[in-house]
């Protein structure tokens, strides 16, 4: 994957930041380039072209902007002929409870998503083709995190994936550091002081597999102390949830 | 100050949702106020004004997380008059950069922390439904607004008690001014809640029948609720009423008490007018503070026969609003703008006896003389005072 077309699409996802506060845009630009799940779902093609995408804890819309980035980047004839093809949204919506960071998603990116003000354990979810969480769900205890999980799992479309990011409690060390890393953002960024739900790996995918969906784990935290690991679920082709 | 344009306005009051039903209220002599109870709060024998249509309110899914009796009545006060389409206007017209949300409140969605420790855990866990942040803190409701408006400029909530929504009348003009914005959606919400109803019983201010705003015999405040928005813009659009200017001081007397001769009222309408550069006289009407309290009544009238002797028309209207607290100062520009738009001076009802010691030109019914120039108080508790001078659509 050509570095510098990288570089050009971070640049881009970046840059409707400015409009949002100098705090935004430097996070906008830190995030995308340190945190791998980015690349990753660029690279390998996780999100099809067209899809009904759902981001849920979309924080400041981050994957929204790097979508629509893509999206024009393509649209101008610059989309490297050797990447997977751009993953163009046919609807973005993003679901945060703070309101800060919609504010921030807002401004960045004004109608070309839908942003949610809610807590994802009472919004609705709307059908799509693909639903994103990245370390999100350790925020909820364990049976609102199957409560969600199962109502995305009504939401997706035959065929469609969920991409989930979560610690492995299985691994120590990095599950700690990631954990007392967490306890400090949330934090500092003014949610009230909230517990952590985390699960070892393989009851993350006993519980995905329970829903009926295939599922297949890669780490996630190349280049990072953190114990992360994403799961790529998918839902079966031509049947309905179970 | 230059006078500045307002060109959008918008009340929700015990007297209605929007300005129509306010307006036929107060040309009625009509009053909002009743003696049904707010929720559980039987043992308490007042008189409220709620806005009882607040209970049907549903935010929209995408403002889920701020759901609470405050925002849900913001929600209400922003979707009526046209107001929510004349910002969408300003804000083509400045860029949502460029517009503000500067908003008063005393008690923000307290409502809904009282009701979460209805409901906590043994362990003192608050439910999974309470989000403190959208909610009870201050800030939430210009937040709110912000974010339902599609408006990304200054957003800040000013909580000074009653004084809270006309001093955004200041911050807007003073942002205006400075040149860092261009527009403004100014007001206030406040919303009924045990806290407030408690409290100022326990302070032994709440009246037991009906506010009585400078009668001889006045027992205190009736607590109403409100959601009151304007718009004040550089330029640009039609202006419907002015600001034409704003004073501000602090008794620094007493925390709940106003200094007894109103040595801050008397500064505060003496800035107010020296920032519209007009003289006493040249204002045909006074809305008062007027809570009905004997001490605010009392140094209010000291106050306005200091600055303006005994003849200037004034009157209280929250013998028909209640005591909106927050969003008092807010609720009192509208009716200002009203009386400037449709020709009328409000009646303050309730006053059965006047009191000899404030022998001021009150009146007690609506009166069909066209003010052209208005003065609004809006005074707090910590001695905070605001007074606000607005004018007609042609300055």
């Amino acid at each position: 994957m050509s570095t510098r077309a990288w570089k050009a699409l971070l640049d881009a996802a970046s840059a409707p930041y400015r409009r949002a506060g100098r705090f935004a845009w430097h996070f906008a630009r830190g995030k995308l380039r340190h945190d791998p799940v980015f690349r990753h779902l660029i690279e390998e093609g996780l999100i099809r072209p067209e899809a009904r995408v759902l981001d849920i804890g979309c924080g400041q819309g981050l994957l929204a902007s790097l979508l629509t980035s893509a999206a024009a980047m393509n649209d101008r004839g610059q989309w490297p002929p050797g990447w997977a093809p751009a993953p163009r949204a046919r609807e973005l919506t993003g679901i945060e409870l703070m309101p800060r960071d919609v504010a921030r998603a807002q401004a960045a990116l004004g109608d070309r998503a839908t942003f949610v003000c809610a807590d994802m354990r009472h919004a609705e979810f709307p059908a799509c083709d693909v639903v994103v969480i990245l370390d999100v769900l350790h925020y909820i205890d364990i049976p609102a995190q199957n409560d969600v999980l199962a109502r995305v799992r009504r939401a997706l479309a035959p065929g469609g994936k969920l991409l989930l990011r979560v610690g492995d409690a299985s691994a120590r060390g990095g599950f700690l550091t990631s954990q007392w890393v967490d306890s400090l953002v949330v934090f500092v960024r003014g949610h009230r002081a909230v517990p952590q739900f985390g699960r070892p790996l393989a009851h993350w995918v006993a519980q995905l597999r329970d829903l009926g969906l295939e599922v297949d784990s890669k780490p996630m935290s190349r280049g990072t102390p953190f114990a992360n690991v994403l799961l790529l679920a998918q839902a079966p082709v031509g049947t309905g949830s179970p | 100050m230059k006078p500045l344009p307002i060109t959008a306005y918008t009340a929700t009051s015990a007297l209605g949702a929007g300005c129509a039903a306010t307006l036929q209220a107060l040309r009625d002599d009509r009053s909002g106020l009743g003696s049904q109870p707010f929720l559980d709060a039987t043992d308490l024998n007042t008189w409220l004004g709620p806005v009882d249509a607040v209970d049907e309110v549903r935010l929209p899914p995408q403002l889920e997380a701020f759901d609470c009796r405050n925002n849900r009545l913001a929600w209400l006060g922003l979707n009526q008059d046209g107001f929510a389409q004349a910002v969408a206007e300003a804000r083509e017209r400045w860029g949502a950069h460029r517009v503000a949300v500067l908003l008063g409140t005393s008690t923000s969605g307290l409502l809904q922390t009282e009701l979460a420790y209805r409901e906590r855990g043994a362990d003192g866990s608050l439910p999974a439904w309470f989000h403190y942040e959208q909610t009870q803190n201050t800030g939430s409701l210009s937040a709110f607004v912000a974010l339902a408006l599609g408006l990304h400029g200054p957003a800040w909530v000013v909580s000074t008690a009653c004084s809270s929504s006309a001093k955004v009348f200041g911050s807007a003009a003073r942002l205006i001014d400075a040149g860092l914005i261009d527009a403004a959606v100014v007001g206030g919400v406040d919303s009924l809640c045990l806290t407030t109803l408690y409290g100022f019983n326990s302070l032994e201010l709440l009246a037991r029948d009906i506010c009585r705003p400078f009668d001889l015999h006045r027992h205190g405040l009736s607590i109403g609720e409100a959601a009151a928005f304007a718009l004040l813009e550089r330029n640009g659009a039609p202006p419907q009423g002015h600001l034409l200017g704003m004073g501000e001081t602090n008794d620094g007397h007493h925390m709940s008490t106003p200094h007894p001769q109103g040595v801050g009222a008397i500064e505060a309408m003496h800035a107010a007018l020296a920032d519209a550069g007009l003289a006493p006289q040249d204002i045909d009407y006074i809305n008062l503070h007027g809570t009905a309290t004997a001490t605010n009544d009392t140094a209010e009238g000291a106050a306005v026969m200091t600055v303006f002797g005994q003849h200037t028309p004034c009157s209280s209207t929250k013998g028909a609003t209640g005591h909106t607290l927050g969003a008092a100062g807010g609720v009192e520009a509208v009716i200002s703008l009203l009386a400037l738009k449709h020709g009328f001076m409000p009646g303050g009802l309730n006053r059965h006896t006047p009191d000899p010691t404030l022998p001021l030109n009150y009146l007690d019914t609506t009166q069909r003389t066209a003010p052209s120039r208005v003065l609004s108080n809006s005074f707090g508790f910590g001695g905070s005072n605001a007074c606000l001078v607005l004018g007609s659509a042609r300055p």
